[in-house]
């Protein structure tokens, strides 16, 4: 499949299920509740090191938020419910509880809820108090400019990891442009995040390596300075390769962030989840 | 389905209408629930003998008192489910002991209005008596759950031994609002009088004007933000009472106590008055 003449490859993304959670993080501006967002997102590219996937989603209206104060979601991605539970008690107690003006409210229902504002009440050392309101819980934990408010409970939700997109092209400058833009793309779309550093992965892997240790190494096929030493994907002309990573609450999300052009699968041994690029660039009417 | 009793009663005793219930009242035939009885003194009256029953198919599940509703005792006591409205007044221990549901009094309210409320709502358009979701005579429990909007004034003892739950005021209440408060949250939109929190052990008192000093046992804390009072803005908006947006911008005084019980209180005092 060609667009505007862009070659399509005739191949599937692949991706297996998550536990996410949606964090509304709240605070006196717009710029301080990003900058909480984004330290809560540090560190959280890929789930084979970092133990779970992070992104800082879409900027939220004062008018939808619980306190009324300028928003920002980050959405958190983890391979259990129990991984995604240590992951958020982290998050939220080291990186936002500490950002100033903060407040963290949970942004989903979920099959599951993990406590966590249950559990860091206690760094209020016994001043801690709480406000029941409509049946959730709200810990008031004083901080030294105030309070931090954080929900008691927060969902823990069936969402899909790992959907994939990998830009192949002539310049590395160009091909650069083309992922950094499309990752844009992917942050827009609500309920999906692109974990890696501004979305783009310059380091695709492959599960397993020759050493018996190393749960996952270079994906040597989109390697271009390996061209000559191993099988490749990569066409003759072509100078370096992006892989886009995409998490997401849904399977319909992932796939609506996926309007690319090739993408990297384990002949179906990964996950269970596939997106097929032609059916996507088909539905979505992108090849008229 | 809409049930409306209209309510004519020649006495000045107070009617007990205990036991009216929206979810025992609907199910029921027109003709059986004029058969159904109240008590006015100590006789039982029938329904048909002081009241008029009509039934609307077509409309909104719900019980309506109609009619001289001010002299009726024990409206909603004990509710369970459904939606209960008064048109007019309500008499003494209205919503007691409600554990769902809800009760709309469109005119004002008597003495111990949702006292040891349990759950659900209960919202009153004009002004309320004594006792507002406080704790029955011998009980020690006020509220423990649910929700009273007041859109008038509120009378002495407001929210006393209160436990859980939401009291909003949008008047002002009287002496001794929050007395012996155990947890919860009471906002008085208007101004509060003398004798405050007395006693108070946790919970939260919010006044807009809180006229004299509070008692001994509270200490100033100084300017407060009121992070988490925001959280309530939503709800109030829905149910048409929001807060003053002078409340979300400005610093707020914060008082703890009252030391002379468990002193984990907070008393946030918009202005102050003498």
């Amino acid at each position: 499949m060609q667009i505007k003449g862009v070659t399509i490859e005739d191949t599937f993304a692949e991706a297996f299920p998550m536990w996410a959670s949606r964090l509304v993080i709240t605070a006196d501006t717009p710029h301080l509740a990003q900058q909480a967002a984004q330290v809560g997102a540090g560190l959280a590219t890929s789930i084979i090191g970092c133990g779970c996937e992070v992104g800082v989603g879409a900027a939220i209206d004062p008018a939808q938020t619980p306190d009324s104060r300028p928003g920002c979601e980050l959405l958190v991605f983890s391979y259990s419910p129990e991984k995604l539970e240590e992951v958020l008690f982290q998050r939220i107690g080291q990186a936002i509880l500490p950002s100033a003006t903060s407040a963290c409210f949970n942004g989903i229902a979920g099959e599951r809820t993990a406590k966590i504002g249950g559990k860091l009440r206690y760094f209020g050392d016994g001043f801690q108090s709480s406000k029941l309101l409509d049946g959730r819980r709200y810990w008031r934990v004083p901080v030294s400019d105030g309070e931090f408010v954080v929900e008691e409970s927060f969902g823990l939700a069936q969402g899909v990891g790992g959907g994939n997109l990998i830009l192949i092209g002539r310049q590395r400058n160009l091909v650069l442009a083309a992922a950094e833009a499309a990752a844009e793309a992917i942050c827009r779309t609500p309920g999906t995040i692109a974990p890696f550093p501004g979305g783009v992965c310059r380091s695709p892997s492959k599960i397993g390596a020759k050493y018996k240790n190393v749960r996952a190494s270079t994906n040597d096929v989109f390697c271009p300075t390996l061209r000559s030493r191993a099988a490749t994907k990569l066409p003759p002309e072509a100078e370096a390769a992006y892989e886009l990573v995409i998490d997401g609450l849904t399977q319909e999300g992932v796939g609506r962030a996926m309007l690319v052009i090739s993408a990297g699968n384990y002949g179906g041994k990964l996950g269970p989840y596939q997106f097929h690029l032609h059916k996507i660039l088909t539905e979505m009417g992108a090849c008229a | 389905m809409r049930i409306t009793l209209d309510f004519h009663i020649e006495t000045d005793l107070p009617v007990d209408i205990k036991g009216l219930l929206p979810s025992k009242v609907l199910p029921l035939s027109s003709k059986k629930i004029e058969q159904l009885q109240v008590a006015i003194g100590n006789t039982q009256l029938a329904l048909h003998d002081c009241c008029q029953v009509t039934c609307s198919v077509d409309a909104t599940d719900e019980l309506v008192l109609a009619g001289d509703t001010d002299r009726l005792d024990d409206i909603g006591n004990g509710m369970d489910a459904g939606r209960l409205v008064v048109r007019g007044d309500a008499g003494r221990y209205a919503g007691v002991e409600m554990s769902s549901g809800e009760l709309v009094i469109s005119g004002n309210a008597g003495d111990y209005l949702g006292a040891a409320l349990k759950d659900g709502m209960v919202r009153v358009s004009g002004n309320a008596g004594d006792h507002c979701g406080a704790c029955l005579p011998g009980h020690k429990d006020g509220m423990t759950g649910g929700t009273i909007f007041v859109a008038g004034n509120a009378g002495n003892g407001a929210g006393a031994a209160m436990r859980r739950g939401l009291l909003v005021i949008g008047g002002n209440s009287g002496d001794y609002t929050a007395v012996n408060l155990r947890a919860g949250t009471i906002i008085v939109m208007g101004t509060c009088s003398q004798n405050a929190g007395l006693g108070m052990r946790r919970g939260s008192l919010v006044v807009g004007k809180l006229q004299g000093d509070l008692l001994a046992g509270f200490s100033p804390a100084g300017l407060a933000d009121i992070e988490w009072l925001r959280l309530y803005r939503n709800k109030l908006n829905d149910l048409g009472m929001p807060l003053p947006k002078s409340w979300l911008k400005d610093n707020w005084q914060r008082f703890s106590g009252d030391r002379l019980s468990l002193g984990k209180g907070e008393v946030l005092v918009h202005e102050h008055i003498e």
